[in-house]
C-alpha cells in the first residue's frame, strides 16, 4: 500500500514541478516532446500551451484547436508556402483535386482572382466566433491566406474586445472596409500590422478606417499599415496624438517625410520608424524624427538627409538603407558613427572597405545584410570584428576557403549564414569543401544555411556536401543552388543533417531517384524543394524559357523554417515577410530583417527563370511510380503543370483518398 | 535556540525530519514567505518545514547565504561585474545535482517563494529535456511508465504535432 501511494504523491509532485517548468520550455519542438511524455505531461502542456502555429494550409480541422489547447493566448495562422503574388505567381488549378476532397460545402480553399488558389481564415474565424473556442486568444497572426472583409467583421464583433494584436500580413481577399470594423470593435489593441497584403479589386481608402482606428485608440504601441497606395496624413497625425503616450513603432507605406512632421511632433515615445520617400532638400526644413528614434528605415537617402540623421545614429539599433545615393565617404563615415547598431540592412557602394570599417566600429552587430557586392576580403575584417553576428546574408564577387574558416573561428553565434556567389568567372579558391567543413565546425549553432553558387562552375562537391550532412547537426533549414557533382553528394548529406527540416535543392546534379529515396533518410525533414537540373543543358533550357512565359518564382522570398525561439523585442517587432511555414515557434523577423530577401535577385533573374523551366521539364514527364512514394510521404510537392500529367491524375487521386489534405502546386 | 552572540538576528528552521538550522535572519529573508511570516510577526523563534527534508533544505540555505551575501542589482546601479559572474558560476555549479534534489528543490523554493531559485530549477529542468526525445525525457525525469499515452492518442497527437500546432 504505502510504495503505491509513494509513487501517487511522486506523479503529483511532477504535476507541480510541470506547472512550474513549461513557461520555462520555449522551443516548440521541445513543447512536443514534453507533451508525448505521459498522459499527464500531455495534459499538462494541453493546458498550458499559450502560442501556437497552425499551418492552415496542411490542416482543415478547426475544431480541433480549441480541443486540444483550450487556453490558448496566441493563434498565427499560416498559409502556402509559397505567396501567390505577381512575382511568384504559381499558376495552381486544383480543380481536379478539390472535387476529390469532396470538402464541405465551404472549402476552405479557393480560387483567386489570377487563377491560382489559396487558403480561405473563415473556418478558423468561424470557430473562433464560437462563445467556448479559445476564451484567453488576444494575440492573432494571419499570414499568408484569404481573408474576406466578412471574416475580418465577424473577428471584430466577436473578439475585438480581447484581442490586444491583430497582424494580417501577406493576405489577399479583404479591403479597408473590413478594417473598419476592426478599428470600430478592437478597442484594446496593442498592435496592428496589415502588411504586405493584396489589396486588387478592392476598394481601398486608408483614410476612413485610420479615422476610426484614430477616435477608437488610446493605447496602440506598434502600428504597421503597407501595401495601400494611398495614405492619408491627416488620419495619421490624428492617430499619433491620440496614441502620443503609447505609440513606440510606425512602419508606413509611401509618404513623404516632410508630411510626418506634425505626427512625429505627438510621438514623442516613438522608436521605431519605417517609411520611404525622402523629400527635397527644401520640404525637409525643420523636419526632426522622435528624439528616442532607435531604428530607421528609409529609402533613397540623399546627402541632405544624411543631416537629419546624424543625431540619431549614436542610438540607433537598427537601420536599413535602401538605395541611397551617398557618397563613398558618407557612407564609410554614417557606419563609424554608429557603433551601437544590432541590426544593419545595406545596399552600399563601399564593398570590403564598407565592410572593414563596420567591423570596426560596429561592434554590436548581430544580423548583417549586405546587398552590394562584396569579397572574401571584406568577409574576413568584419568577422574578426563583430563577433557577436548572429545572421550574416550576402551577395558575393569572390569568395575564398580563408574566409568560410574565419567566420568558423570567430563567429560562434552564428545562427544563419547566406552566400550568393555572382560573379562568373576569375574564383579562384574553388572548391569550397575545406571552408565549409571549418565554418561548421566553428559555427556549431548555425540553423540556417543557403549557398547559392553558379552553373559555370563546381563550388562545393559531394565531399562538401557530405561535410553538411556530417557536421550540419543543428542544421534546420537548408538550401542548396548548383552545388555538387553528382548523386552521391546527396547520399552523404542525406546520411546526417538530423535536425534537418526543409530542404531546397536548386540546380544540384540530383536525379529524381536518388531525391526520392534519400530524403527519407532524414526523417525530421518536413519540406522538401526539388528542381531537377541538367547543368550542361543550360542555355537551351534558357532559349526555351524566352518563349513560354511561365512567371518567375519569388523562391528567395519565402523561408519555411524558423529556428528557435525568438522573442520579439521592442527592437524586433515581428512581421511575417519571412513566412516561416515549418516554423517550430515564433520567430519574430525583425522589421529590418523583414524585407532582407526582396532585392537579393534582382539582377539575376533569368538564372531563376532557367530554374522554373528546369522544374517543368523534369516534372512534366515523371516516371509517376518513383514519385508516387515520395508524394505518400510528403504532404506538400511543388509540380508545374499537373493538367498535363494526365496518367498520374488517377493515381494522385489515390493517394488523396487517404489524405487529409495534399496539395498540388501545379 | 535563538543566540546573540552575533549582532545580527537568527532565525531557527526546522526540517522535517527534525533537523534545525540557525540562520542570519537576512538570509531568511530571501524567501518571501519567511519574510512575510516576519513582518506579520507570525513566526516564533523557530520556524517548522514539516514538508522540506533536511537535505534540501541545507542546499536552499547555502543557496540563500550566497545570495544574502551578494550585493542586489537595485542596490547599486554600477553593480561589480565580478560579483554578477561570480553569482552565475555559483548558481551553475549549485544546479548540478541530480533530477530528484532539483525536483525537492524547486517545491521547497516553491513553498518558500524564492523567485530566484525557482527560475534556476526550472531552467536547469527544461535545460536538461532540451532537444530530447519524448523517451528521453521519460528516463530523465524517471516517468511512471503506467501514465503512457495510449497508441491511439499517441498518434493523434503526433499528427497534430507535426503538421497542425508548432
Amino acid at each position: 500500500m504505502a510504495p503505491t501511494k509513494r509513487k501517487l504523491e511522486k506523479t503529483n509532485v511532477w504535476e507541480e514541478v510541470l506547472d512550474l517548468v513549461m513557461p520555462y520550455i520555449h522551443n516548440g519542438e521541445d513543447q512536443t516532446s514534453v507533451s508525448l511524455v505521459s498522459r499527464r505531461f500531455y495534459e499538462i502542456d494541453r493546458i498550458t500551451r499559450k502560442r501556437v502555429t497552425v499551418h492552415a494550409y496542411y490542416y482543415l480541422n478547426p475544431a480541433s484547436l480549441s480541443e486540444r489547447f483550450p487556453f490558448l493566448e496566441a493563434l498565427t495562422l499560416k498559409g502556402p508556402p509559397f505567396i501567390f503574388n505577381d512575382r511568384g505567381g504559381y499558376a495552381v488549378r486544383v480543380t481536379p483535386w478539390i472535387e476529390e476532397l469532396e470538402l464541405e460545402d465551404s472549402p476552405p480553399f479557393i480560387f483567386n482572382d489570377r487563377g491560382g488558389y489559396a487558403v480561405r481564415v473563415t473556418p478558423w474565424i468561424e470557430e473562433l466566433e464560437l462563445e467556448d473556442s479559445c476564451l484567453n486568444l488576444k494575440e492573432l497572426d494571419i499570414c499568408g491566406l484569404v481573408v474576406n472583409d466578412e471574416d475580418l467583421k465577424t473577428l471584430a464583433q466577436t473578439r475585438g474586445m480581447d484581442l490586444t494584436s491583430l497582424k494580417i500580413s501577406k493576405c489577399e481577399g479583404f479591403s479597408t472596409k473590413g478594417l473598419w470594423y476592426v478599428s470600430r470593435y478592437c478597442n484594446r489593441l496593442r498592435t496592428l500590422c496589415v502588411e504586405y497584403s493584396d489589396y486588387r479589386g478592392h476598394q481601398v481608402n486608408d483614410g476612413v478606417w485610420i479615422r476610426q482606428l484614430a477616435l477608437n485608440s488610446t493605447g496602440l504601441e506598434r502600428f504597421h499599415v503597407t501595401g495601400t497606395d494611398f495614405f492619408n496624413v491627416e488620419e495619421l497625425t490624428l492617430l499619433a496624438k491620440n496614441c502620443c503616450n503609447s505609440l513606440i513603432s510606425l512602419k508606413i507605406g509611401d509618404c513623404h517625410l516632410s508630411n510626418l512632421g506634425d505626427a512625429f511632433r505627438y510621438t514623442s515615445r516613438l522608436e521605431h520608424f519605417s517609411g520611404n520617400n525622402w523629400d527635397e532638400e527644401s520640404e525637409l526644413v525643420g523636419f526632426r524624427f522622435p528624439p528616442n528614434t532607435r531604428s530607421l528605415n528609409v529609402e533613397d537617402l540623399p546627402l541632405t538627409g544624411y543631416s537629419i540623421v546624424l543625431p540619431f545614429l549614436n542610438h540607433l539599433r537598427k537601420l536599413k538603407l535602401v538605395r541611397y545615393s551617398l557618397e563613398y565617404v558618407c557612407q564609410c563615415l554614417l557606419f563609424k558613427s554608429c557603433p551601437n547598431l544590432e541590426v544593419l540592412y545595406t545596399e552600399d557602394v563601399c564593398g570590403d572597405e564598407g565592410l572593414q570599417v563596420i567591423g570596426q566600429f560596429c561592434k554590436k552587430l548581430r544580423k548583417l545584410t549586405h546587398n552590394g557586392l562584396v569579397t572574401h576580403v571584406g568577409l574576413i575584417a568584419m568577422a574578426k570584428g563583430c563577433t557577436n553576428l548572429e545572421s550574416l546574408n550576402f551577395r558575393l564577387g569572390d569568395i575564398s576557403n580563408e574566409a568560410l574558416e574565419c567566420l568558423g573561428m570567430h563567429l560562434k553565434n552564428l545562427r544563419k549564414f547566406r552566400m550568393k556567389l555572382v560573379k562568373k568567372n576569375g574564383i579562384t579558391d574553388l572548391p569550397l569543401d575545406d571552408g565549409i567543413l571549418d565554418m561548421l565546425l566553428g559555427c556549431k549553432k548555425l540553423e540556417r544555411l543557403d549557398i547559392t553558387l553558379r552553373y559555370d562552375y563546381v563550388g562545393l562537391t559531394d565531399v562538401g556536401l557530405g561535410y553538411i550532412g556530417k557536421y550540419g547537426v543543428n542544421l534546420r533549414s537548408l538550401a542548396l543552388k548548383c552545388v555538387g557533382n553528382s548523386n552521391a553528394g546527396l547520399v552523404k548529406l542525406s546520411k546526417g543533417c538530423p535536425n534537418l527540416r526543409e530542404l531546397k535543392l536548386r540546380g544540384c546534379p540530383f536525379s529524381e531517384q536518388v531525391v526520392t529515396s534519400s530524403v527519407f533518410n532524414i526523417p525530421s525533414l518536413r519540406y522538401v524543394w526539388f528542381d531537377s537540373c541538367d547543368r550542361h543543358s543550360s542555355d537551351l533550357e534558357r532559349s526555351d524559357l524566352e518563349r513560354s512565359d511561365l512567371e518567375i518564382s519569388d523562391f528567395e522570398n519565402s523561408d519555411h523554417v524558423s529556428s528557435d525561439h525568438e522573442r520579439s523585442s521592442d527592437l524586433e517587432s515581428s512581421d511575417c515577410e519571412n513566412s516561416d511555414h515549418v516554423s517550430s515557434d515564433h520567430e519574430r523577423s525583425s522589421d529590418l530583417e523583414s524585407s532582407d530577401c526582396e532585392s537579393i535577385d534582382r539582377e539575376s533573374s533569368d538564372l531563376e527563370s532557367s530554374d522554373r523551366v528546369r522544374c517543368h521539364l523534369a516534372l512534366t514527364h515523371p516516371e509517376f511510380e518513383l514519385w508516387y512514394d515520395f508524394f505518400q510521404r510528403i504532404i506538400c510537392a511543388d509540380m508545374e503543370q499537373v493538367q498535363e500529367m494526365c496518367t498520374i491524375e488517377h493515381s494522385c487521386s489515390t493517394i488523396l483518398a487517404d489524405r487529409d489534405c495534399i496539395i498540388i502546386h501545379t | 535556540m535563538s543566540t546573540s552572540s552575533s549582532s545580527s538576528k537568527k532565525i531557527v528552521l526546522k526540517s522535517a525530519d527534525n533537523e534545525t538550522f540557525e540562520i542570519d535572519e537576512i538570509v531568511a529573508l530571501e524567501s518571501q514567505a519567511i519574510k512575510n511570516m516576519i513582518e506579520d510577526e507570525c513566526a516564533d523563534n523557530v520556524i517548522p518545514l514539516g514538508n522540506i527534508d533536511s537535505k534540501t533544505l541545507s542546499k536552499i540555505i547555502e543557496y540563500c547565504k550566497k545570495h544574502a551575501e551578494s550585493p542586489k542589482k537595485d542596490d547599486n546601479a554600477d553593480i561589480d561585474e565580478k560579483a554578477v559572474e561570480d553569482l552565475k558560476s555559483f548558481d551553475a555549479e549549485f544546479a548540478k545535482v541530480d533530477m530528484p534534489l532539483i525536483q525537492d528543490i524547486l517545491m521547497a523554493a516553491n513553498f518558500l517563494n524564492i523567485d530566484n531559485l525557482i527560475g534556476l530549477m526550472c531552467r536547469t529542468i527544461a535545460d536538461r529535456i532540451k532537444g530530447k526525445t519524448p523517451e528521453e525525457i521519460r528516463k530523465i525525469l524517471n516517468i511512471n511508465k503506467n501514465d503512457l499515452l495510449s497508441p491511439e492518442q499517441e498518434a493523434k497527437a503526433r499528427e497534430e504535432n507535426s503538421w497542425a500546432f508548432d
